[in-house]
């Protein structure tokens, strides 16, 4: 782990106030592992105080990409940076995703959440098999389907406004069916909170790996500001337990 | 970037012109020597088991407030934001004593000096505390007497003078290790809660600690913290720390060690001058876990730039260093 003024090299505006920024880090292409993310101050001054953590999407060999959408002050600066500006990045941070043994992955992704989810499917192994269900609110917002595509074919797509085939939640795509026919699979799922406490409640029987995207103090473990309830008494911190976790073991 | 270039072009500038002056970032309590004045503030550091090679370089570590009983937290949300400051109510969350002497002592490999926080409900509570934490791996207890988030003690107790004397009158008896007392500036003053720990034998005192603050959400009427009440912090403390620290610095005759909003080298400076022997960076962690390292290099910088020697020389120098310097030194502070 690492801060780095790093240079924002593309910025690419992917659906209505989503944006995806190709930053420039070897030290965190090199060392980021599925699941983990970076903490980004978004501004010299102390307004805001903290910095902001955001999930990586994808590395390369000397860059890598987040994907974000302007939720509030912090991110609605952020949005200003233009190409060529410097970052101040700290990061890698978070406990990377549990490695994939099991042969069938499914990735449920609601909204810009589903970002981190394409990092993980391009860390998979060849004997992998991808299944993806993707909701959004409408049609504009179903991002990264192209970078999707290319590792599989198994994909589901709905959004609630209807603008698209299907229409509802990305929980309506799933059935218990459907999931036992995948055999154990290992899921992973991020998205809004709401989404989450929809896939515990329904499908609990699985072993269930949530992104906690949440506000965070320091993202580095130190302060303790970002406690998650365990299941059986006690807290996890998300920027150093998680911030994925299994959601079976805590309570949201 | 700008900061990582400025240290950058200082190193070239001492190394080209002000070789020959040495300085010394020394201070000495009681028996510990703290190698700079720059002390990593409790419960912004974790336990001491990260970041390893930074606290190595800080002038002491401070833990986390350890409690006697192991102690969950409180309820998130546990931070609320706001411009220039934190409100936290994280409610001391730590495995406790037993738990924090035999698992997470033997496994801190720092070399500053370990002063363990520690965070009674009682005064038998501290006199415990002092008895199953100490070992020769612990250097000085830095007695909590100021935490805003709890339900009882914390800040009540430093609200009392009677209570703070009672608190280290019983500490002093158990051992001879470096005391330090954590005093709140809530609602009291600071002023006489330092004379009472001073008169029972705490060989410091560490202020301020965080001020109550609440934080309530009025979309939905209710409060945003979890536990309720938080602690302030952050540079919009900094003025307010910075007279009770001069304030409290005239009424004893012990060291102080100030902090309150401290982010960079030329705060360190201000609290020193103030009346401080050491400080502590808090918040700023939470942003760049990396800070002491920086603050350090401009600290020596700006002492070889102003002809300070010793950083003793700075403490309780305000008047002097103003009239001492010259316009072109001092841009540099403001910088």
């Amino acid at each position: 782990m690492e801060i780095t003024q790093a240079r924002l090299i593309r910025k690419i505006q992917l659906g209505p106030e989503i944006f995806a920024y190709t930053i420039e880090s070897k030290t965190i292409a090199q060392k980021a592992q599925p699941g983990q993310f970076v903490q980004i101050r978004i501004n010299d001054s102390f307004d805001p105080f903290l910095r902001r953590p955001f999930s990586i999407a994808q590395v390369w060999a000397n860059t890598f990409q987040i994907v974000f959408r302007i939720r509030g002050k912090g991110t609605k600066i952020l949005a200003q940076a233009k190409e060529e500006d410097y970052l101040d990045v700290l990061g890698p941070l978070g406990r990377p995703v549990p490695c994939y043994e099991e042969a069938n992955i499914v990735m449920i992704g609601g909204g810009v959440g589903i970002a981190p989810l394409l990092f993980l499917a391009q860390k998979a192994r060849p004997k992998n098999r991808l299944y993806l269900f993707f909701g959004a609110r409408t049609r504009t917002e179903l991002i990264l389907q192209e970078d999707f595509k290319k590792l599989t074919k198994n994909i589901a797509v709905i959004t609630e406004d209807g603008s698209t085939e299907k229409k509802g939640m990305v929980t309506d795509l799933l059935t218990t069916e459907e999931l036992d026919r995948l055999k154990n699979p290992l899921v992973f799922a991020c998205g809004p909170v709401a989404m989450l406490k929809a896939l515990k409640r329904n499908f609990g029987f699985l072993s269930i790996y949530g992104f906690l995207e949440e506000r965070l103090g320091c993202g580095t473990g130190l302060c303790f500001g970002c406690a998650v309830k365990k299941k059986n008494g006690g807290y996890l911190r998300i920027c150093k337990d998680g911030p994925v976790v299994n959601l079976n073991e805590i309570e949201i | 970037m700008a900061g990582v270039k400025k240290a950058a072009n200082l190193k070239e500038n001492q190394q080209t012109t002000k070789r020959a002056i040495s300085v010394d970032l020394k201070v000495t309590i009681k028996n510990v020597v703290f190698a700079n004045p720059v002390l990593l503030a409790s419960g912004t550091y974790g336990l001491g088991e990260d970041f390893v090679s930074v606290i190595n370089k800080a002038g002491g570590f401070v833990t986390k407030g350890i409690t006697l009983a192991p102690s969950p937290g409180n309820p998130p949300p546990r931070i609320y934001e706001l411009p220039g400051a934190i409100l936290n109510s994280i409610g001391l969350e730590n495995p406790g004593a037993f738990a924090f002497r035999k698992k997470i002592i033997p496994r801190l490999r720092f070399a500053c000096p370990l002063i363990v926080n520690i965070a009674g409900f009682s005064v038998e509570d501290f006199v415990t505390l002092v008895k199953i934490i100490d070992c020769e791996r612990v250097l000085g207890f830095e007695v909590n007497v100021s935490c805003p988030n709890v339900a009882k003690g914390g800040a009540a107790f430093g609200q009392d003078p009677k209570q703070v004397s009672q608190i280290i009158k019983g500490v002093r008896r158990t051992t001879k290790k470096l005391i330090i007392t954590k005093l709140t500036a809530n609602f009291v003053d600071p002023a006489e809660t330092a004379k009472a720990a001073w008169d029972e034998g705490s060989d410091a005192i560490s202020l301020i600690n965080t001020l109550y603050g609440l934080a309530i959400d009025a979309k939905t009427g209710k409060y945003f913290l979890g536990g309720r009440v938080g602690g302030l912090s952050g540079p919009a403390l900094k003025p307010f720390a910075l007279f009770c620290v001069e304030r409290v610095s005239r009424a004893v005759n012990i060291p102080i060690i100030g902090g309150g909003g401290i982010t960079n080298a030329t705060d360190v400076c201000e609290f020193l001058l103030a009346g401080a022997s050491l400080v502590q960076i808090g918040s700023i962690n939470l942003i760049n876990p990396f800070t002491v390292l920086a603050i350090l290099e401009d600290l020596e910088e700006y002492m070889r730039n102003n002809q300070i020697k010793t950083i003793k020389d700075l403490t309780a120098s305000v008047n002097l260093i103003g009239r001492t310097r010259s316009n072109n030194d001092t841009t540099y502070l403001s910088g």
